[in-house]
């Protein structure tokens, strides 16, 4: 990839991407430190893909890798603390209901986060979602149900 | 909130929390993050280049060594008649192997 095709590729991803890791991580500091990371592994690969959509799919999946090392590193309890931490958020007249909304989504499990983030906003499909988590296709379809569910249950 | 009656309700409500602005910093840099890459780039490829090198470091002392040991079977022998000259052969000898197991251990680490 040349210098021109990665800052098309960051204008058009980056804001995205650092999005999901926010939502997934809770922790918006961390977010820039995985577009960072994600897009420095990104361009030390030999042969990436000229597509941008696989491009992006790509991204993503090295971005939830960047997760991943992250939640082993800071183990079990510091990923608790970092789940139950409010966002700060931008004061509006919703302003409680928003907080609720993304203390809910804190609330599920890390990979949950990911897979309702691939799933409801990148649109992804059950064998993207796979890929991009190094999960089974069928493992998807039950996770993601039982995502649904907690947040269902969570919202109650 | 209200409770998820279907699909479409789990969408409608990412659709919202997606909506709703972070207060965040600019995004990291675009051109450092490349330039970092490249260099990150150029420091693999000479990693790349010198690994074979890296690798035959410690076979190359090890040769040495041996050659050395092989060298000082004659000396042992020529200076069987003098005791001082025979220990400092010795001595030597065993300076250079732990020289060359500390190299070794270098060149692992």
């Amino acid at each position: 990839m040349d210098e021109r095709a990665f800052h098309e590729f960051y204008a058009a991803t980056a804001r995205a991407l650092r999005a999901y890791a926010a939502h997934a991580l809770g922790d918006r500091a961390l977010a820039d430190d995985v577009v960072q990371e994600s897009c420095l592994r990104l361009l030390r690969m030999p042969n990436a893909p000229d597509d941008p959509d696989e491009l992006r799919r790509l991204a993503f999946r090295i971005a939830s890798n960047v997760m991943n090392d992250e939640w082993r590193r800071r183990g079990r309890l510091a990923r608790a603390a970092a789940a139950q931490a409010p966002e700060a958020i931008t004061p509006s007249p919703d302003y409680a209901r928003r907080l609720d909304m993304l203390r809910v989504f804190a609330r599920l499990e890390p990979r949950q986060r990911q897979m309702m983030w691939l799933a409801y906003v990148e649109g992804e499909n059950h064998a993207a979602i796979a890929a991009t988590l190094g999960l089974r296709e069928g493992s998807v379809k039950v996770l993601l149900h039982r995502a649904r569910r907690k947040l269902a249950s969570l919202m109650k | 909130m209200s409770d998820f009656e279907s699909e479409h309700d789990v969408a409608e409500w990412m659709r919202e929390l997606t909506a709703i602005p972070l207060e965040m910093g600019p995004l990291p840099n675009a051109h450092q993050i490349w330039w970092k890459a490249e260099l990150l780039k150029r420091w693999d490829a000479r990693r790349h280049a010198v690994a074979p090198i890296e690798r035959a470091e410690p076979v190359q002392v090890w040769i040495g060594l041996a050659g050395a040991a092989v060298l000082l079977v004659p000396v042992v022998r020529s200076l069987a008649g003098s005791p001082g000259a025979l220990v400092a052969a010795i001595v030597t000898f065993v300076a250079l192997a732990t020289c060359a197991i500390v190299a070794t251990r270098e060149f692992v680490s």
